[in-house]
């Protein structure tokens, strides 16, 4: 809801604005086109002698009624040329200083004559005839022709007569500062805006000949050209080819600005290509009908085709490309598409405006219109694309930059990828190679082990021998586990370590108290598992050997997330730590720190405790 | 039962398995009706002993052993396997229960320990140690699931709780009887449950097998 009153007010607001502005145009436009009535010619006669030069004062004169102008011209037929003869009053006969002929917007080539004396022309008299819009003024010192019969001699076209062919002549002083007026509005500026779309258009047309994708900028390029050229049709004096066709391009020209509403339809994604054929379909009818008619037909034929046929048929193409702005301004909203569719309106307004002065409607104006909002339009619609343009180079900017960046970082993964992938490669070779040598180990050296402690045992040998068998064993033993593919997990090598020992706790009837935490996480690798293994196994061999001890008890403890306290005690007679030789303390000691961790001992005549505290995680 | 178990040895090396034979024939309710030191000689002879158990060394002179205990256990589910290990480690142990041996005896083990593990293989049980057991929690318990005895609702598992927990305690180094204490069973019936697991884990891994075997594209899946 909110947003609809804000949508209605901004457009309401876009609309007075854009008004005012447009109006404040028409004031500088037509306000100051400050036409002398005092110097309006008043009788005129007029006489359609076809001869190059003046007719003499016995030729055929039929008075023309007045105000109107040059009213009795014919509305159809060839080209015509026609001579009129005029008075003036007695206020400029009198006058002493120099002296204009003026004419706004003839609309056609005239030429001024003092008697038989040629005192200018707006353009060639002959075939190719201009069909301009540009006033004419002609000095003349006024004593020399004060006297002379006053003849003005004009050639164009039968249609096209607008209203404001009046004839002026007066004081020069009176019309200096309009014609100035109406040179710069209407002759500079429509040549500067000329010059600004042909070139905006061939830009355009440019960037879409490098990027086909880009259908809009080229359909605007050419649409702003088109345009330009029927502006600069108005303002060509002598037209490089014949009039006739000259003529036809310039309708050609406005007929296929109906390329507008493919353009409106690419410039906001719409898809309607069944109203793309339709306007393909109608420009292509359109051409081929107007060439029938600057070809074949009369002159008559192609100027009701292009007045009354032609650019009502463009208008309504205008009209639909109007609608689709409106629709967008309602649903998109936004300042832009506002603004695209009150200029889209003034367009089609003045457009109308001028439509219905050229054939002769009573309008209030002077002259064509269009050709002003029409280059605010598309001034701003450049800006528009301009703007698309940039913002779209700025997404590819960025793209490029996001694009660049995860390169650096895929290959930067890659890198790290090899690399692991290299790790992984060395310690699974590593591993390999440690299994393989586990396994002679345990095939070989191990069998051989077996064997000799078997024949030690039937051959009667020696308790130590036997022992020292059965320990070399045990060790390799340990070691294999340790190292094993899967070892490095504490709690089972210690389990597996318990196993082992059991037959010798057994042997010496001492009792083993088993107390083991969870430590199901703690994975230590082979080296560090070999070194608590060997500092545990020192500490019972220990107790066994030396304490005489009835209870051995080997207990676990987690000391916080990170820390595992193995801790070996017995109650056996204990020792003095200081002259304790043989118990490989300090072995014990030095494996403790390879660990990263403690080892306390405390011993009593009531027993001795082994603590061994270390982190799982090795120190990095 | 029968009075005495036969027992056919397979051990290539003559002073171990002159050890083994003296062993065994020394004890009360076992003797040797059998002893070869290949497959070749094994496979030719074990038919005709019809013996209550296989105790086999893994490795020998003409390959290993562990196509032949996969044979007899095919061929004969009543047979007890063990096989002779130097260690009892979980590189060849586990090898040989996946192969269908039901338990294994040390190289080392006194005549004692070797009466013991034939003695509880004939009453059911299968020896364990705490490398198998953690191997056995590993393969036969989803990886996500290791504490699934205090779960609510525990996804499918191929270990009862029961057998988890035995499992988990053997891994962390109790004895059976300690075990037996702990959770208030006879430790013949954790021996039982020992077997139960090897069984499964010989199933589970044959069933791996043919699956691999079928994804691979080696064997067809019967209609």
């Amino acid at each position: 809801m909110r947003s609809i009153v804000v949508r209605v007010l901004s457009t309401c607001a876009a609309i007075v604005v854009t008004s005012l502005l447009v109006l404040t145009a028409f004031y500088f436009l037509d306000e100051r086109v400050d036409l002398p009535v005092e110097y309006t010619v008043r009788e005129v006669a007029y006489s359609t002698l076809h001869q190059p030069g003046p007719p003499s004062d016995d030729a055929v004169w039929t008075p023309v009624g007045l105000p109107g102008g040059p009213r009795a011209l014919p509305a159809s037929g060839p080209p015509y040329t026609a001579w009129y003869r005029f008075q003036v009053g007695d206020g400029v006969r009198d006058y002493d200083g120099p002296l204009v002929f003026y004419q706004f917007s003839p609309l056609a080539n005239v030429e001024f004559f003092a008697g038989q004396r040629r005192l200018g022309s707006g353009g060639p008299m002959r075939e190719p005839l201009p069909f301009h819009a540009r006033q004419v003024m002609f000095e003349f010192d006024s004593p020399v022709i004060r006297n002379e019969t006053w003849l003005y001699h004009r050639t164009g076209r039968p249609f096209s007569v607008p209203r404001s062919v009046q004839t002026y002549v007066g004081p020069k002083d009176r019309f200096v500062d309009t014609y100035e007026h109406v040179r710069l509005w209407g002759f500079h500026i429509p040549m500067f805006i000329v010059a600004v779309m042909l070139t905006l258009g061939v830009l355009l047309l440019l960037l879409w000949v490098f990027r086909r994708r880009e259908a809009a900028f080229g359909i605007y390029g050419l649409t702003i050209c088109l345009w330009a050229f029927h502006i600069l049709h108005g303002l060509v004096l002598t037209p490089p080819i014949p009039a006739d066709f000259w003529f036809v391009l310039d309708y050609l020209a406005l007929w296929w600005v109906l390329l507008m509403p493919l353009f409106v339809h690419r410039f906001f994604s719409v898809r309607r290509p069944r109203t793309e054929r339709a306007i393909l379909v109608s420009g292509v009818t359109g051409t081929l009908l107007l060439s029938w008619a600057a070809l074949f037909a009369s002159f008559d034929t192609l100027a009701v085709l292009s007045n009354l046929v032609w650019v009502p048929f463009t208008q309504l193409w205008g009209l639909y490309a109007l609608c689709v702005f409106a629709g967008m301004a309602w649903v998109r909203g936004g300042f832009e598409n506002v603004m695209l569719f009150v200029l889209g309106g003034l367009m089609f307004v003045v457009g109308t405006r001028d439509i219905l002065f050229l054939v002769g409607a009573d309008v209030p104006g002077l002259t064509f219109y269009v050709q002003y909002v029409a280059a605010a339009q598309m001034l701003f619609i450049v800006v528009l694309l301009a703007r698309r343009f940039v913002s779209s180079l700025g997404q590819y900017e960025s793209l490029n930059v996001e694009l660049e960046e995860r390169i650096a970082q895929k290959s930067e993964e890659l890198e790290d990828n090899y690399k692991r992938l290299a790790r992984f490669e060395r310690a699974e070779t590593l591993a390999t190679e440690r299994q393989r040598l586990m396994r002679d180990v345990h095939d070989g050296l191990g069998g051989q082990l077996v064997q000799a402690l078997v024949l030690s045992e039937r051959d009667g040998a020696s308790d130590e021998l036997r022992t020292a068998l059965d320990a070399a064993l045990q060790d390799l033993r340990m070691i294999v586990d340790s190292l094993a593919a899967s070892g490095g997990d504490l709690q089972t090598l210690l389990a597996v370590f318990r196993e082992r020992l059991q037959g010798t706790l057994d042997h010496k009837q001492i009792r083993l108290r088993w107390s083991m935490s969870d430590l199901e996480d703690a994975e230590l690798g082979g080296e560090r598992s070999l070194a608590v293994l060997r500092v545990v196994q020192e500490a019972v061999t220990n107790a066994i050997r030396h304490s005489q001890c009835e209870t051995l008890s080997i207990e676990t403890a987690r000391l916080g997330s990170r820390e595992v306290r193995i801790e070996v005690a017995d109650d056996g007679q204990g020792f003095d730590p200081g002259q304790a030789v043989g118990h490989g303390l300090g072995n014990m000691r030095v494996r403790a720190g390879q660990l990263g961790g403690r080892l306390d001992l405390e011993s009593t005549v009531e027993g001795t405790v082994v603590r061994l505290e270390f982190p799982i995680e090795p120190a990095t | 039962m029968k009075e005495t178990a036969s027992v056919f040895l397979v051990e290539d090396d003559p002073v171990t398995r002159r050890h083994l034979v003296e062993t065994i024939d020394s004890l009360e309710r076992f003797c040797i009706v059998g002893e070869v030191g290949a497959l070749a000689e094994a496979r030719e002879r074990i038919e005709p002993a019809s013996p209550d158990v296989l105790l086999t060394d893994l490795k020998l002179p003409d390959g290993s052993a562990l196509a032949l205990i996969e044979e007899q256990a095919d061929l004969n589910p009543r047979l007890l396997i063990l096989v002779i290990s130097v260690f009892g480690d979980e590189e060849t142990v586990v090898r040989a229960v996946e192969a269908g041996a039901h338990g294994y005896i040390l190289k080392t083990d006194s005549s004692q320990a070797i009466d013991l593990a034939l003695q509880q293989l004939l009453d059911g049980g299968s020896p364990i140690s705490a490398s198998i057991a953690r191997h056995l929690i590993r393969r036969l318990q989803p990886a996500s699931d290791q504490s699934a005895a205090t779960q609510a609702d525990p996804p499918p598992s191929l270990l009862s709780r029961r057998e988890l927990e035995v499992l988990q305690l053997v891994a962390k180094g109790y004895s059976y009887q300690e075990i037996a204490n702990l959770i208030g069973v006879s430790s013949n019936t954790i021996g039982s449950y020992t077997k139960r697991m090897y069984t499964k884990l010989a199933v589970h891994s044959k069933s791996e097998a043919v699956f691999e075997a079928l994804r691979l594209g080696l064997v067809t899946k019967p209609e």
